[in-house]
C-alpha cells in the first residue's frame, strides 16, 4: 500500500501537466460551486469530453480537482450571498450570512476553508484506512450479493431523493436507457428502433451532458435574469480570514464531530451531503451549552456543516470504489469517467490499480487545500460571478456542451442525443422526477443485469435463491427497510392527524 | 434534492404519468420479443416499471379528483413559462440545425450572435464579441489543444 502511495505521489507532483489539470479542476470546481444551481455534477459532465484523450490517472486528477473544490466554492455564496452554491452548503447559510451582516465575512470564509481542509483530510484518511478492509470484504460478494448491493444503492438514493415513487420510476427509465444497444450475451438488438447510431448503446457522455449541463441551462433560461439576486457589499480581507482559521482550530471538537458525521453519512449510498451537513449542524447545536447563539452568527454554525461537507467525499468514495455503487450524482458521474477510461470500479480496481486510487486521494487532498487557499484570497472577487446575467452564460455553455458531446466519438448523433437528454432532464426537473436516480441506474445497469443473469443461472431460474444467500438476504432486508421508512413516516403522520 | 420551482398542475402531472405508463407498457411488450437471455432482466424491470407508473397515475387521479380547484387550473403565468420553454428548446434546435448544415465553426458564432441579439436583446457589439470569443475558445480548446476534429457541416463536406 505504501509503495502505491509513493508511486501516486510522484505521478501527481512530478509532472507539470498533471498539476495543471489539478489546478484547472480546482478553478472549474470553485466557479461551478459558486454559481448556484450548477454544482459538481454539471462541472464533471461538462469537462468529461475533455478527458477522452488523457491517461485515466490524468482524468482522475482533473475530476478530483473539481470534486475537492466544489463545496469550497459553494460555501462562498452561502456565506456572502445567503444563497448556497451547492445543496449541501445550505446549512452554512444559517450562521454564515449573519456573520457577513456583522462584518465578519472574512472570518466565516477562513473558518469554512479550514473546516474544508481538516474535514477533507479526515474523510480521505478514513478512506485510506477502510479500503484495504473493503478489499477483503468485497471478495466475499458473489453475483446475488452484488445485485442486491446495487439495488440497495439505488433504493436508498431513491428514498433520499424526496419522492420515492418518482425516484423509482426515474431509476427504471435509467435502466431501460442502459438496455439500449446490441446485447452480446443474448445476441439481440434491444430498443434500437433500427437506428444504426443506437447499435452500440447510448454513449454515457452525451446523456450526462444533456441531463445536467443542458438541462440546467434550460432552467436558467426559463428563470431568466441574473443567476443570484441577493446582494452583499461585504469586504473579505485576508487578515480576517486568519481569524477564521484560528476560530476553527479553537473549536476543534465541533470540527472533528462534523468530520466524523460527514464521513459516516457519506459512506451510506444515497444519503448524501445535504443530510450530512444538516445533521452535523444540528449535532453542534444540540451539544452546545449556548444553543441560543446559533442562527445569529455563531462561527461553529459554519465549521460544523463545512467539515461534514468536505469529509463526506472520502466516505462516499468507499462504496463507489470498492463496490462500484455510487452514492451521489457526482459520484455517479465520476464512475462514468472511470468507465469511459476502461476502469471498472470494484474489487479488481482495488487489487490491480491501487496506485490509481491513491492518485485520486492525493488529487482530492491537494484540491481541498488549494481551493481553501483560493477562496480565502479571492472570495470577494469570485462571488461576483454569481451576478452574471444568465443570458450570457446560456448560449456559451450550450455550445461548449454540444461540442463536447460531439467530440468524444466524432459523432454528430451524440450532439443530437445530448440535446434530447437536455430536454428529458429539463422535463424531469419540471415535473419533480429526480435525475440522480436515473443516472445512477444507468451507471449501474450493466452491473445489475450481469449479476442478475449470473444469479438466475446459479439458481437454475429460481428467484428465491436470492433469499437463500445470506449476504444477499441481509442487503435485500436493508433495501426493504430503506423503502419502508417513508411509508412508516406517512402512516405515523396520518395516525397522529387522526 | 432537486425540485422544480415551477408549479405543476395536477392535470399536466397526470398527463405526464400517463405518457410514462404508455412508454413502460411498450418497453415491456418489446422485451418479450428479445431472444435468449437478453429479455430476462428487461422483462423483470418492465413489470416493476409498469406497476410503479400505475401507482403514480392513481395518485394523480386521486389528487385531481380531491385536490383544490386552483391547482388544476392553467394560469397565464403557466402559459408564459410554457412559451419560454418552447423558445428555449427552439434555440437548441436552431443551434443543432446550424451545426448540422454549416459545422461548429460557423454554427457557434451564428447561434451565440442570434441568441444574444434576439433573445437577450444585447447590443450588436456585445453579441459580436461574445460570438467571436466563444468560437475562438472552442477552436483553441478542442481543435488545437485536444486535437479533436470539429464537424464541418453537410454543406461543407462533412
Amino acid at each position: 500500500m505504501f509503495d502505491s502511495l509513493l508511486i501516486a505521489f510522484s505521478y501527481l507532483f512530478s509532472d507539470a501537466v498533471n498539476l495543471l489539470y489539478l489546478t484547472l479542476g480546482v478553478v472549474v470546481g470553485i466557479l461551478f460551486g459558486i454559481i448556484p444551481g450548477l454544482g459538481g455534477a454539471t462541472a464533471i459532465a461538462l469537462l468529461l469530453p475533455l478527458t477522452f484523450g488523457m491517461a485515466p490517472e490524468q482524468a482522475i486528477i482533473l475530476m478530483g480537482g473539481i470534486m475537492g473544490a466544489v463545496t469550497a466554492g459553494g460555501a462562498v455564496t452561502a456565506i456572502l450571498l445567503n444563497t448556497p452554491g451547492t445543496a449541501p452548503n445550505a446549512a452554512t447559510c444559517f450562521d454564515g450570512f449573519p456573520l457577513t451582516q456583522q462584518g465578519k465575512a472574512g472570518m466565516a470564509i477562513g473558518a469554512a476553508a479550514t473546516s474544508h481542509v481538516i474535514g477533507g483530510i479526515f474523510g480521505l484518511f478514513t478512506l485510506t484506512l477502510v479500503l484495504p478492509v473493503a478489499k477483503t470484504i468485497v471478495l466475499w460478494f458473489g453475483p446475488p450479493a452484488f445485485f442486491m448491493l446495487a439495488l440497495l444503492g439505488l433504493t436508498s438514493l431513491t428514498v433520499s431523493s424526496g419522492n420515492m415513487l418518482r425516484g423509482l420510476i426515474a431509476a427504471c427509465v435509467g435502466l431501460f436507457i442502459g438496455f439500449v444497444g446490441y446485447d452480446e450475451i443474448g445476441g439481440t438488438e434491444r430498443y434500437t428502433g433500427g437506428i444504426d447510431y443506437m447499435w452500440d448503446g447510448l454513449n454515457i457522455v452525451p446523456v450526462l451532458i444533456g441531463l445536467f449541463a443542458i438541462a440546467e441551462m434550460m432552467v436558467l433560461f426559463v428563470k431568466g435574469g441574473a443567476i443570484s439576486e441577493a446582494g452583499s457589499q461585504a469586504q473579505v480581507r485576508f487578515t480576517d480570514t486568519l481569524e477564521g482559521v484560528k476560530a476553527a482550530i479553537k473549536n476543534i471538537k465541533t470540527l472533528l464531530s462534523g468530520s466524523v458525521i460527514g464521513t459516516v453519512i457519506g459512506s451510506i449510498p444515497g444519503v448524501g451531503g445535504v443530510v450530512a451537513a444538516f445533521l452535523s449542524y444540528s449535532f453542534a447545536v444540540q451539544t452546545s451549552k449556548d444553543k441560543e447563539l446559533f442562527g445569529k452568527g455563531d462561527i461553529r454554525g459554519v465549521i460544523a456543516p463545512e467539515a461534514a461537507n468536505c469529509s463526506k467525499d472520502g466516505g462516499s468514495l468507499i462504496p463507489t470504489l470498492a463496490f462500484g455503487v455510487p452514492g451521489s450524482a457526482e459520484m455517479a458521474l465520476f464512475l462514468g469517467v472511470l468507465i469511459l477510461h476502461g476502469l471498472n470500479p470494484g474489487p479488481m480496481l482495488l487489487i490491480e490499480r491501487e496506485y490509481t486510487i491513491f492518485v485520486l486521494i492525493l488529487a482530492l487532498l491537494a484540491a481541498m487545500i488549494l481551493s481553501a487557499v483560493f477562496i480565502c484570497i479571492a472570495a470577494y472577487y469570485l462571488v461576483r460571478i454569481a451576478y452574471i446575467d444568465s443570458s450570457i452564460l446560456i448560449p456559451s455553455v450550450i455550445a461548449i456542451s454540444l461540442v463536447g458531446a460531439y467530440a468524444v466519438h466524432n459523432s454528430i448523433g451524440d450532439a443530437f442525443a445530448a440535446a434530447f437528454f437536455g430536454l428529458l432532464g429539463y422535463l424531469m426537473v419540471r415535473y419533480d422526477y429526480p435525475r440522480i436516480t436515473l443516472v445512477i441506474a444507468l451507471v449501474l445497469c450493466s452491473l445489475m443485469e450481469k449479476n442478475y443473469t449470473q444469479s438466475m443461472i446459479m439458481f437454475g431460474g429460481d428467484w428465491t435463491g436470492f433469499f437463500k444467500d445470506n449476504t444477499s438476504l441481509v442487503l435485500f432486508s436493508c433495501s426493504a427497510i430503506a423503502l419502508s421508512i417513508p411509508l412508516i413516516q406517512l402512516l405515523y403522520k396520518k395516525g397522529k392527524a387522526h | 434534492m432537486e425540485q422544480s420551482s415551477i408549479a405543476v398542475s395536477n392535470r399536466s402531472a397526470l398527463i405526464v404519468a400517463l405518457l410514462i405508463l404508455v412508454m413502460a407498457v411498450w418497453l415491456l411488450i418489446a422485451a418479450y420479443d428479445f431472444s435468449g437471455g437478453s429479455g430476462v432482466f428487461p422483462r423483470f424491470i418492465g413489470w416493476v416499471f409498469v406497476g410503479l407508473t400505475l401507482i403514480e397515475v392513481v395518485v394523480h387521479l386521486k389528487a385531481l379528483v380531491s385536490g383544490p380547484a386552483g391547482r388544476a387550473g392553467y394560469s397565464a403565468s403557466t402559459n408564459e413559462i410554457v412559451l419560454k420553454e418552447i423558445k428555449g428548446f427552439l434555440w437548441i434546435v436552431f443551434f443543432l440545425v446550424a451545426v448540422y448544415l454549416t459545422g461548429f465553426m460557423i454554427g457557434i458564432p451564428l447561434y451565440i450572435f442570434a441568441f444574444l441579439r434576439l433573445s437577450a436583446g444585447r447590443s450588436f457589439q456585445q453579441c459580436a464579441i461574445m460570438a467571436v470569443a466563444a468560437t475562438i475558445f472552442v477552436y483553441i480548446l478542442f481543435r488545437e489543444l485536444l486535437e479533436y476534429r470539429l464537424y464541418a457541416g453537410v454543406l461543407f463536406g462533412a
